[in-house]
């Protein structure tokens, strides 16, 4: 990114502005653990609107992208730095994706349910999944199932959408089709 | 199956009280001892290949062979390979097919070739038979169940093909497959309107195509499976003020599809 300057990508003063906020927070979830790591993730993942505070959405309608595409992404950057993020957040899974794997497991709700534990605990190793999920009844089997949309490194699983393992020169954006 | 007479009757056209009905011509392969399975074939490629499995008290009439032409109009029923979904078709009448309706493919394997003894009147006055071309219609309508973009291996979306789920019936959902650049138009159409166009009402009129996909098994390796689908250029949305060609009465068993959705919905809100 620093080789070129947001100005020459014709955006606006305040939509650089927006840029660096987005910016600021996902430096805050992938580098400083803590209560800033946190409130962090609090704002990417869960739709509160904050008094006084620009929110995501707010930064995505002003510049035209999917808010989607940018919580997609993170859990993406989450797995690629091998976050550990356990029962910090609680929010949905983008309906692009919910869709997805919806018709992916053959409208298999178990299977969804699982794909939103690891959405909203990436990093969830097996022990911990089956606490969350109360059994393992089935618990591997909606994993294979998963198999397109789960990422695995060492033990721990992270939802990022696509199974990048094989493919690391692919076009993020390309790989969604929003509809917001 | 029905009778010529019956099956001139428009009311068996419905299934469901939805319309859902599609004519067939082309030569029977692979037709199983027990006459209750076979492939209807119309080209050489797998893409003109479809599975028809005759109802459960039924079989196919012994004046067909392997190899011999045949006209069916049938039902398209979901049928589940591998976890895929497929249609099969179920046949309602069957019956000869004429030489016009049926395509001039040049490797068909009949069973018993034609005895040279008995009277043959294109062999014995050399006639040439009429060229044909193969009757491949569907008429189909249900409510949009899913709709995505289907995706390359890699991941990335493919601009120029959606994968739809018809919903026919409470345990029916229909491939249906809409290709072409204006894929990615109709998509967002779809998507733009409430609920996401989830039960949208849908009629098409066009085609039964088939395609092979490679599934890699870890037991049996590389397994190919023959996909029939329905394929469209355009998501055929119904007009409000012309759509009783399609129904024959109230499909009853919609609001109960209906119900388990928005229940399924809560559930993943929780």
């Amino acid at each position: 990114m620093s080789n070129f300057s947001l100005q020459d990508w014709y955006l606006s003063d305040s939509q650089i502005k927006l840029i660096s906020v987005i910016k600021h927070h996902v430096k805050a979830i992938l580098v400083t653990p803590g209560a800033k790591q946190l409130n962090s993730l609090t704002w990417m993942f869960e739709n509160h609107q904050i008094l006084g505070q620009v929110s995501l959405q707010d930064c995505c309608s002003a510049l035209e992208i999917s808010i989607s595409l940018i919580r997609i992404r993170m859990q993406y950057e989450i797995y690629a730095n091998n976050l550990n993020l356990i029962n910090l957040f609680n929010s949905q899974l983008p309906e692009v994706l919910s869709e997805e794997i919806l018709v992916h497991v053959d409208m298999d709700l178990n299977a969804l349910r699982v794909a939103k534990l690891i959405w909203n605990n990436p990093g969830v190793n097996m022990e911990q999944l089956i606490k969350l999920t109360d059994s393992d009844i089935g618990l591997s089997i909606h994993l294979e199932k998963l198999n397109k949309f789960i990422a695995k490194q060492e033990n721990q699983y992270y939802l990022p959408g696509r199974n990048i393992s094989n493919h690391q020169n692919i076009n993020w954006a390309k790989c969604w089709s929003f509809y917001d | 199956m029905l009778n010529k007479l019956e099956a001139g009757n428009k009311i068996y056209r419905y299934y469901n009280n939805l319309i859902n009905v599609g004519w067939f011509t082309g030569y029977i392969i692979n037709l199983s001892p027990d006459r209750k399975f076979f492939y209807i074939r119309q080209s050489r490629y797998a893409s003109h290949l479809f599975l028809v499995e005759m109802a459960q008290t039924d079989f196919l009439p012994s004046i067909f062979k392997e190899g011999s032409g045949i006209k069916i109009m049938a039902r398209l029923i979901q049928h589940d390979i591998n976890g895929m979904k497929s249609i099969k078709l179920l046949p309602l009448y069957a019956e000869r097919a004429a030489k016009s309706q049926l395509p001039d493919i040049d490797d068909v394997k009949t069973e018993d070739q034609p005895k040279e003894k008995t009277f043959n009147p294109y062999f014995s006055y050399n006639l040439t038979p009429v060229p044909g071309s193969a009757i491949n219609t569907v008429l189909v309508a249900g409510f949009i169940d899913t709709l995505i973009h289907d995706t390359h291996e890699n991941g990335e979306v493919k601009g120029d093909c959606l994968l739809m789920g018809l919903r026919t019936g409470l345990n029916d959902v229909l491939p249906v497959r809409i290709y072409g650049n204006r894929a990615a138009s109709e998509f967002n159409t779809i998507k733009r309107i409430k609920d996401k166009g989830k039960f949208q009402p849908v009629a098409f009129d066009t085609q039964l195509r088939s395609k092979i996909i490679k599934i890699d098994d870890p037991e049996q390796g590389e397994l190919n499976h023959i996909i029939s689908y329905v394929h469209s250029s355009v998501i055929t949305t119904m007009d409000p003020n012309d759509c009783e060609e399609h129904f024959l009465g109230t499909p009853d068993w919609f609001l109960q599809v209906q119900k388990e959705w928005l229940a399924q919905q809560t559930e993943i809100q929780k």
